[in-house]
């Protein structure tokens, strides 16, 4: 038990503060409000579909075709691969998207050319573009403050690592629009709300490089000393509990025992209650004997001397001697009233 | 000798060390398994790289690309025979340039070249499907069609789709999409295990929501608990250094 007693020490000096900010994090994940956490109280959920005409588009087949005689002609014999191109709209403009390079998920690199779906002229998602993207998704009160290109990542959308356009709002809740570059995709709205919450995330996952996930070598750390805490808690508890510790004082017994001094002289009578320990006993009736510990069995300080009959527990074995066992000598912390009539207080 | 019984006169000063000891004890006893749970449920969730779980490396994301490719059914045709026709995108199906769009709900999927409809798809294509994609040598140990009832690592919106179950480590499972042909769905033993390890971890027993009054009244008396056994730390660590 000495080991399992110093492992939930040195564990918990290294882990404590940061359990206390899981748990507070927690209950704060458990408490907050789950809209506001979104980020997208100005965000307006639906699109108008543009009409499209259909004799006006052009065909994918003739972009495909284009691509081909490009490759042919290339010096370099560089190949550029087309994996789909896709119907879509732009503002009131339908567009084809060509994906070049289909990652799993749309987070993830890819890389896109769009075309106007009637003149087949290329679009660029400039700032302007972007801005009006952006504007198009709010319903809040601001107005734009700026506009700013982002390489890769950024601190509201840890995950995202295609390159973006962060569209800044001077509403009251700060919001910033992202959209990505090479799409024009959506990526999403963030505002002071959603910063708030990710501040929580953050904490939680330990996640301080913004990496947007929960798999850092420093919470794989400490989560492998967490399970040394809890477990030698664990089993320290079931160790209390076999030993008779978790009595409840309610429904229980008062009964006298008349108290010794070293000498073995009467000092007189107190009433103790069957379920409560000696030591706690003893300290309700002023009799106050050293505990540097408070009852955890671990400091050996709290010593009396009862009938070498009296029950011996792990926490006893370790911090007395065989002899003093056997004289009867037991930590008071660790003792209850049971068939005891005498206690001689040694110190 | 004179019997004398000692009374109580004044109650014993409060003994902050005392009060923190029982806190602990006593809040554990009714707190320590979910402590051991969380922990355990996090370790796992913190050892298991995120991507590995979603399955990202069960599939080959191979990219087909359409240039070159006979694409003789033109877009216009598509639209006039489907009016309704949504998020019409031209990509490939096995090798076969294929043309997949939304009309209402449904998926449809249609032959690039000749325009002929090919949803749903067959049986031997789902299969082709799979293999194509998956990254594993293991062979495929069963087929089925769900077409209601998903389990619950199938959302319910992807269906009707092909299950195809590998005999290989972890039992992974690759859903296709009987509409759209495309792989929706990617499972094996470490995810279909972490969304149980997850509705454990925010103690919700019923739709996977965090705001549930179980983990506000543990996670409350859970902060008191762990603030009680910081203030007992402390009291260890400097009684050590006062002897």
């Amino acid at each position: 038990m000495t080991a399992i007693k110093k492992i939930h020490k040195w564990a918990s000096l290294i882990v404590g503060l940061q359990v206390l900010i899981w748990l507070g994090s927690g209950f704060y994940f458990n408490l907050m409000d789950h809209t506001k956490a979104k980020g997208t109280q100005y965000r307006i959920s639906n699109v108008q579909p543009v009409n499209i005409e259909i004799e006006r588009l052009i065909e994918p087949e003739a972009l495909l075709k284009k691509q081909s005689e490009q490759s042919k002609n290339d010096q370099n014999k560089s190949t550029i691969t087309i994996v789909s191109i896709t119907l879509s709209q732009l503002l009131s403009q339908p567009i084809y998207v060509i994906n070049q390079n289909r990652a799993l998920y749309p987070h993830f690199l890819n890389e896109y050319t769009l075309v106007d779906a009637y003149s087949g002229k290329e679009v660029i998602i400039d700032a302007e573009k972007a801005e009006k993207l952006a504007s198009a998704s709010y319903k809040g009160p601001g107005e734009v403050i700026n506009v700013s290109f982002l390489e890769n990542g950024n601190d509201d959308f840890p995950k995202e690592q295609n390159a973006t356009w962060r569209v800044n709002y001077d509403d009251e809740l700060n919001t910033s629009i992202y959209i990505e570059v090479g799409s024009g995709r959506l990526v999403g709205h963030s505002n002071d709300d959603k910063r708030f919450a990710d501040f929580f995330f953050m904490l939680h996952f330990m996640d301080y490089g913004m990496e947007g996930n929960f798999n850092s070598v420093q919470i794989i750390l400490f989560a492998f000393i967490t399970l040394w805490l809890t477990l030698t808690g664990f089993i320290w508890t079931i160790e209390l509990a076999l030993n008779g510790q978790y009595q409840f004082t309610l429904f229980s017994k008062n009964r006298a025992v008349k108290l010794l001094n070293k000498k073995q002289q009467p000092l007189g009578e107190v009433i103790l209650n069957a379920h409560t320990n000696l030591l706690d006993g003893l300290t309700e009736n002023n009799i106050n004997i050293p505990s540097v510990c408070g009852g955890g069995g671990t400091c050996g300080s709290c010593r009396i001397l009862l009938s070498p009959a009296a029950p011996i527990n792990q926490a006893e074995r370790e911090k007395l001697s065989v002899s003093q066992l056997k004289k009867g000598y037991r930590l008071s912390c660790q003792q209850f009233l049971a068939g005891n009539k005498t206690i001689t207080l040694v110190n | 000798m004179q019997k004398e019984v000692i009374k109580q006169t004044t109650k014993p000063p409060f003994s902050l060390l005392k009060a923190t000891r029982k806190t602990h004890k006593w809040l554990m006893l009714f707190l320590g398994v979910q402590f051991v749970i969380w922990s355990v449920t996090g370790a796992y969730m913190v050892f298991f790289n995120i991507d590995y779980i979603h399955g990202d490396t069960l599939v080959k994301n191979q990219q087909v690309s359409l240039v070159d490719a006979n694409v003789n059914f033109s877009i216009k045709a598509l639209l006039r025979q489907y009016p309704l026709a949504k998020k019409i995108e031209l990509s490939s199906f096995l090798t076969k340039p294929v043309y997949r769009f939304k009309v209402g709900e449904d998926n449809v999927l249609l032959d690039a070249n000749s325009g002929r409809l090919l949803s749903p798809i067959t049986k031997i294509d789902a299969v082709a499907v799979a293999q194509q994609e998956y990254t594993g040598e293991g062979d495929i140990v069963s087929i089925s069609l769900i077409t209601e009832n998903p389990p619950f690592e199938l959302r319910a919106s992807v269906l009707p789709a092909w299950r195809i179950n590998f005999d290989d480590f972890a039992e992974p499972t690759l859903y296709v999409s009987a509409t759209s042909g495309k792989i929706v769905g990617k499972r094996h033993e470490f995810w279909r295990l972490f969304d149980w390890i997850f509705r454990f971890h925010v103690m919700d027993y019923q739709d996977s929501e965090v705001d549930n009054n179980l983990l506000f009244t543990f996670s409350f008396f859970g902060l008191l608990a762990g603030l009680s056994g910081l203030i007992l730390l402390y009291f260890r660590l400097s009684n050590k250094r006062a002897q």
